[in-house]
Order: C-alpha cells, then sequence, then structure tokens
C-alpha cells in the first residue's frame, strides 16, 4: 500500500497470538459452513477486515481474515467478527450454491451482491445481535440504489425468507 | 468483501431510510408492520424487529446535525422497484413450488 500513514500498521503480536486468531477465525468459517482455506495475516488491508477469494473448486476457496477483523470485533461500535466472517462465507454460499447463485443472475451488481451476502451471512448466524448487524448492513449497501425506504424493508423482509428456504 | 464502513457509519447511513418510511415515527411504522407479520404465515417480522433495532441506539451523526430526510424516490428508481419485486416474486413462486410435496397417488382399488 503506498502512502500508507505509519500509524495504520497493526501493533506486533506473539507467535501464539497469530495461532489463536486462526484458530479463532477457522472455527467460526466452519460452524457456518466455510469450505476450503482460511488464513489469517496481520496486516491492515483495505478489505475491511476479511475477504473472500473463490478457487476452481470450493475446496480451493480462500477466506482470508486480516488483524483489522481482530480490532473491530474489539470495538463495541463496530462489526464482531462472527458477522464479517459470515458475510464472506455469505459470498461463497452465492457463488457456490446453485441455488443462490440463481439470486446473482436475477439481482445482478456489486450493491446487490454485497447486500446478498450479508442477508445470507445473517441467515446462517446462529446469534441474532451478528444476525442484525449484517442486516442493517444489507440494507444500507441497498440505498445507494436511491430505493424508497418501505421498499427497501419489503425486499430485505421477503429476501431472508426465500434465503431460509433456500439454504 | 466486508468494507471499511462502521457499524456506527452504516447505521447512520440508514437514518434517511427511516426518515422516508411512510410515516412520522419510524417506530410506530415497524410496530405497526410487525403486528401485521406476526399474523400472516408469509410474513417474516424477525427481520422487521432487527431492522426497528436500529432505531434503538441512534449513531451520532459523523457530520454533526440530525439526519436529512431522503429525497422522494425518483423515476429511474420507481422502475428499478418494479423490476426488482416483480424478479422477487418470480423467485418466491419457484420455491413455493418445489417446496409444495407432490400429489400421491391413491393405491387403484381391486
Amino acid at each position: 500500500l503506498t502512502g500508507a500513514i505509519v500509524s495504520d500498521q497493526p501493533d506486533p503480536i506473539s507467535a501464539d497470538e497469530v495461532q489463536r486468531r486462526l484458530r479463532r477465525a477457522a472455527e467460526i468459517a466452519s460452524s457456518l459452513g466455510f469450505i476450503g482455506q482460511v488464513e489469517y495475516r496481520h496486516v491492515y488491508s483495505q478489505s475491511g477486515g476479511a475477504q473472500y477469494g473463490i478457487g476452481p473448486s470450493a475446496d480451493d476457496d480462500l477466506l482470508v481474515v486480516y488483524s483489522q477483523a481482530f480490532d473491530r470485533d474489539a470495538n463495541t461500535e463496530d462489526f464482531d467478527l462472527d458477522a464479517m466472517i459470515a458475510h464472506e462465507v455469505g459470498h461463497q454460499r452465492l457463488l457456490r450454491n446453485a441455488k443462490l447463485r440463481i439470486l446473482l443472475e436475477k439481482f445482478p451488481g456489486e450493491t446487490f451482491e454485497e447486500a446478498l451476502a450479508s442477508l445470507v451471512g445473517s441467515v446462517l448466524l446462529p446469534e441474532t445481535k451478528s444476525a442484525e448487524m449484517l442486516v442493517w448492513k444489507a440494507a444500507a449497501e441497498l440505498t445507494n440504489l436511491r430505493l424508497s425506504g418501505e421498499a427497501i424493508v419489503d425486499f430485505v423482509e421477503r429476501m431472508r425468507s426465500l434465503l431460509r428456504k433456500l439454504l | 468483501m466486508m468494507g471499511r464502513k462502521k457499524l456506527s457509519e452504516v447505521k447512520a447511513a440508514l437514518a434517511p431510510l427511516f426518515a422516508s418510511l411512510p410515516a412520522k415515527n419510524a417506530k410506530d411504522w415497524f410496530a405497526k408492520e410487525i403486528a401485521r407479520a406476526e399474523r400472516d404465515r408469509d410474513r417474516d417480522p424477525e427481520t422487521l424487529r432487527m431492522l426497528a433495532a436500529a432505531l434503538e441506539s441512534p449513531p451520532a451523526k459523523p457530520n454533526g446535525g440530525p439526519a436529512k430526510p431522503r429525497p422522494k424516490t425518483q423515476k429511474g428508481a420507481v422502475a428499478l422497484e418494479e423490476e426488482l419485486f416483480k424478479r422477487l416474486a418470480e423467485m418466491e413462486r419457484a420455491v413455493k413450488k418445489r417446496r409444495k410435496p407432490k400429489a400421491r397417488r391413491r393405491p387403484a382399488k381391486r
């Protein structure tokens, strides 16, 4: 990253802490049904904390969790780790599950893909608070389309019902 | 990608959405919708409760000042809404059809 401010870098952590973070991220991802590799990188990225990468097969898919995700998790005013990982798992489901892939065809574009990933993640999560965060994120994404508030609420409500049936 | 927007910023982005709901008070609107959804098996009161929860602790505005109401939905957005809900309804119908159990044939009486 060119021109990064020096303070925008993570503080050093021990090798044990790196392993602990990796284990925690992998456990959450696995509990949400993620297939593939989970990595932890102790660097700041532009991703916001986590990123999904699609491979030649689901087993080759990659979920990278960055140190920012743990900083954000520690901040009570920000997304928790479960929500961040669930959003990325949502991307995997949308791309790997044939029933869900139809949704990406019906609702194309980055805004919808991000909103749908959050809604899928919110349905996968067992914990209401984390799921709630992703529902808000999805609704906020949809405001970019300049839809009415009523339409966004209706869309989010109906899409979550639909996803429960598809997942 | 998760994006860099903090949860508080996400909540702030929802303020205009709530302001555009067809009621003086978004809380009242959600209370009515939740009550309606609870009486309708095809609706999802849980999602409505989740969205309404964003009203509980309004976020601090990053730039100060109260949230401005959204402008009325524009022409293009109306067309998009129509298309959006047409596609959603298609999906809902397809899922309903798929989930409907096939009627079993009764064995022929001898």
